[in-house]
């Protein structure tokens, strides 16, 4: 297990190389925000002595490995226009983003796999038609969208839970959950309609296989030939998908945080960007590859726990 | 039979979350279709019996700021989160006109070249440094120094003097009168010089003059401010707390005014009517000095022709993009709304504008009949881009084709007047505290949004006796008959509307005022007791 965590940790460094290097690249083709910065009326003077300062009058590859040498030492530099340190903006706004990628996965766990178990349990009922169509809508249906509907329903027309803001767990635990239940639930919808069938099809396969029968014939109980056999093995494609929606939450929280006016890292990376602040741009989507490398990495150990196959090769 | 009961689960699913959204319900919209008419509608005004000393007043903005020194922000929309903390030597009040503040009271020499301001007494800043001449001295020579933010609204000034510990004599090379009111902004702001040193002061103000301090701020996302104790001027201090909250998404800031989580925001037009159809929500509105400008490149060979400038002016129909704009943009032909000091009464929208058979005949006359076509730069908001398409079919009616690009707001300035990559730009022109640096700007040859370099002797000498004038009647005089000119001969920046700026508010909150120069001031509001 170990020598494929460092295997899978090595070449990761060469990938966040080549990552490093497209952001750098892309974000320098925006221009550069000199004009913006030089105040009221720059003169032609003022946008000069600005880009001086910013060091764009350095070539292309020296501002990159300068920045590339200051991000390996957790230094992604400076706003351009907060004068904040943008690690310090990443480090203060991760929190959020934890907490919500946190609340959707965790409905979309539990959620999802109830969904699945009932329809695996229970093919070709009319249980397992309504779950199926209930994930096929919910894969369907765009995040916005369905945060939209449901601040007009929960906070609008039923005024039940806050339809914006933030509050910090340490400060208010039950003002935490409130404010992240409906982002949560709409970043939820669609890793759950997920789950829910892939779970489906694992545990409607596995529960045809000889060993349950063989663990039912033994007199064991459905709950525990569930519970104990069909679940574990039925876990492996479903921790596939529950992985790569992992990482399709984190891009989905850049449309839920600005829809809820949540201060997370995808607010922050959508306002850098319009803002045209760099560094700041840089950082966070240098920051968010290290963190979907990392989940790839526990995708990877997971499947090594659930599958022996996978830990031997 | 089974693929029937699954379509019909699906239309029952469907169902029940419109039902559950109240998507069928009436939100009193109409269609849309019908333009609404501009109007002016004070908020509700403060009711001293009403208000709670303990009031925490939250307001919702789009765009946040970029830092808190005043002479090292890098955005007009900073000085919104300044005004709690920094208050200025000259109060601009809602209506536009200069008001005391710290300076309690001020005069213009008989030459119109100085200014001598008498000081408030009394007051230090939150440090405790005493607020005296010597301090404002400092605070306006740091102001105007190279690299500030202010330094070219203060170009003008030669030289700051201290005459007595309660009084400043500010003598300007051309005329101080343009002085006053952008000594209402960041350039009238005062810091404790004891902390003009301190970088950290961008992050975390502690030398302030104002009503309020900072209690915390998260860059980008909010900003928390409690209210100082024995305030110089406690008839502007109505509430104990204030927070500004940051969210680019419109109907996220709507929602939060609507579900009680913030008091007030401000409104575009796709969220008026959402606004309205809510029995517990307040909207105010007030016609503002912003304006939707079309504004050319005279390097471009077409546009350095007057007549062609006059057809285009001639092609553009002002009514369509009122429309368009749900009236929230009345049609204009100067850079001002007949109601600011600046502009021309002789320069009011008519029917005639609006000639494209005009237009034609001005085109032909250089012989442009077969037109010419040229790119535009817009924002990239739906709003700016349907205005800048009602504009693309008025001119291909004319024979000119416009390619419409869109970009980020940030990118505009870029496109338009440091690369000069884009022949024209369309945006809204911001006002600022003086007419003099918005034609400087436009108008004036060097100016950043006259990258052609246009320039007219006439309009160049009038902006000059303009800015040496010593009242508002006087230059007011002086700049309508500027703007008549540019009229006369059609300047490089086309006026296309005036903006009413919207807000709406919680039924608790009063005091708020609409600044016609659009800055967000919340200097007097207050929230009653519930």
């Amino acid at each position: 297990m170990l020598r494929l965590i460092a295997k899978r940790v090595l070449t990761a460094v060469p990938l966040l190389i080549v990552v490093s290097f497209v952001i750098f690249w892309l974000m320098q083709q925006a221009g550069n925000p000199a004009a913006q910065l030089a105040g009221n009326n720059p003169s032609d003077e003022d946008i000069a002595r600005v880009e001086q300062e910013l060091g764009f009058d350095q070539p292309f590859f020296i501002r990159y490995l300068k920045w590339l040498g200051a991000a390996f030492q957790g230094d992604f530099g400076t706003s351009y226009f907060t004068g904040e340190s943008v690690t310090n903006s990443i480090v203060s706004r991760l929190p959020v983003t934890l907490s919500l990628v946190a609340v959707a996965l965790a409905l979309a766990i539990i959620l999802g796999i109830t969904l699945g178990l009932i329809a695996g349990l229970n093919p070709g009922t009319w249980i397992d038609r309504a779950a199926t169509i209930l994930a096929s809508v919910g894969v369907a249906l765009p995040y916005f969208w369905v945060g939209m509907m449901l601040v007009l329903a929960f906070s609008i027309n039923a005024p039940l839970l806050p339809a914006t803001g933030y509050v910090s767990f340490w400060d208010n635990p039950v003002g935490w959950f409130s404010h992240l239940i409906l982002p949560g639930l709409a970043l939820a919808i669609a890793p759950m309609a997920v789950v829910a069938r892939q779970t489906r099809a694992s545990v409607a396969e596995v529960m045809t296989q000889d060993y349950i029968r063989t663990a039912t014939a033994k007199g064991l109980t459905k709950y525990r030939v569930v519970a104990k056999h069909a679940l574990k093995n039925a876990a492996v494609p479903v921790v596939t998908a529950f992985g790569l929606e992992a990482n399709r939450l984190i891009g989905g929280t850049v449309v839920i945080e600005q829809l809820f006016v949540l201060p997370g890292l995808g607010r922050l990376a959508y306002e850098s960007v319009f803002a045209r602040d760099f560094p700041q741009v840089q950082g966070v989507l240098l920051f968010t590859a290290i963190m979907v490398l990392l989940i790839n990495l526990l995708i990877d150990v997971s499947y090594a726990y659930f599958n022996p196959r996978i830990r031997q090769s | 039979m089974n693929h029937r009961r699954t379509g019909l689960l699906a239309i029952s699913l469907v169902a029940c979350l419109a039902l559950a959204t109240g998507c069928g319900s009436d939100s009193g919209n109409t269609g849309g279709s019908s333009e609404r008419e501009a109007s002016t509608s004070d908020c509700p005004p403060v009711d001293d019996a009403k208000v709670d000393p303990e009031g925490h007043f939250t307001w919702i903005y789009s765009v946040g700021n970029t830092g808190f020194d005043p002479a090292t922000i890098t955005t007009n929309n900073s000085q919104m989160y300044l005004y709690p903390i920094y208050d200025s030597l000259v109060h601009v009040d809602a209506a536009g006109e200069p008001q005391p503040m710290l300076a309690s009271d001020w005069e213009i020499s008989e030459d119109g070249l100085s200014l001598e301001m008498d000081l408030i007494s009394g007051w230090t800043y939150h440090d405790g440094t005493p607020f005296d001449a010597e301090s404002v001295k400092a605070n306006l020579d740091r102001h105007r120094a190279q690299g500030s933010w202010n330094a070219n609204a203060l170009s003008d000034v030669a030289e700051v003097t201290v005459n007595d510990a309660a009084t400043v004599t500010i003598t300007t090379q051309s005329g101080a009168a343009p002085l006053v009111p952008i000594l209402a902004g960041s350039a009238g702001m005062m810091m404790s010089p004891a902390v003009f040193d301190d970088p950290s002061q961008e992050l975390n103000p502690t030398g302030g003059s104002g009503a309020f301090t900072l209690a915390s701020y998260q860059p980008g996302a909010s900003v928390h401010y409690e209210a100082v104790d024995n305030y110089w001027d406690p008839d502007a201090l109505k509430v104990k707390e204030m927070t500004y909250l940051i969210s680019g998404d419109d109907n996220a800031r709507l929602n939060s005014v609507l579900t009680g989580q913030s008091d007030t925001t401000f409104l575009r037009a796709s969220m008026y009517e959402a606004a309205q159809a809510d029995p517990a929500a307040v909207v105010c509105e007030a016609p503002s000095l912003s304006a939707y400008n079309f504004t050319l490149n005279v390097d471009k060979a077409e546009f350095d022709k007057p007549e062609v400038r006059e057809a285009i002016d001639y092609a553009i129909d002002r009514q369509s993009i009122a429309a368009v704009t749900n009236g929230f943009c009345a049609p204009g032909v100067q850079m001002y709304p007949d109601f600011y000091f600046a502009a021309s009464d002789n320069l009011t929208p008519s029917d005639e504008d609006y000639n494209p058979e005009k237009a034609k005949e001005l085109l032909a006359s250089v012989g442009l009949e077969e037109g010419f076509s040229f790119s535009l730069v817009v924002i990239n908001l739906a709003l700016y881009q349907q205005i800048a398409e009602v504009i693309q079919a008025n001119l291909a009616a004319v024979g000119i084709t416009m390619e419409i690009l869109p970009v980020d707001i940030s990118k505009l300035a870029d496109d338009f007047s440091v690369n000069q990559s884009a022949d024209a730009q369309m945006s809204e022109q911001k006002a600022e505290q003086d007419p003099s640096i918005q034609v400087e700007s436009y108008l004036l040859e060097g100016g950043f949004m006259n990258p052609g370099g246009w320039s007219n002797d006439e309009v160049a000498d009038l902006a000059e006796q303009a800015r040496t004038g010593k009242t508002n009647d006087e230059r007011g005089e002086l700049y309508a008959e500027l703007f008549e000119k540019v009229d006369e001969v059609t300047g490089p920046n086309i006026t296309l509307c005036h903006l009413t700026t919207p807000f709406v508010l919680n039924d608790q909150t009063m005091g708020v005022e609409i600044y016609a120069d659009a800055s967000r001031q919340f200097r007097g509001v207050a929230k009653a007791t519930s």
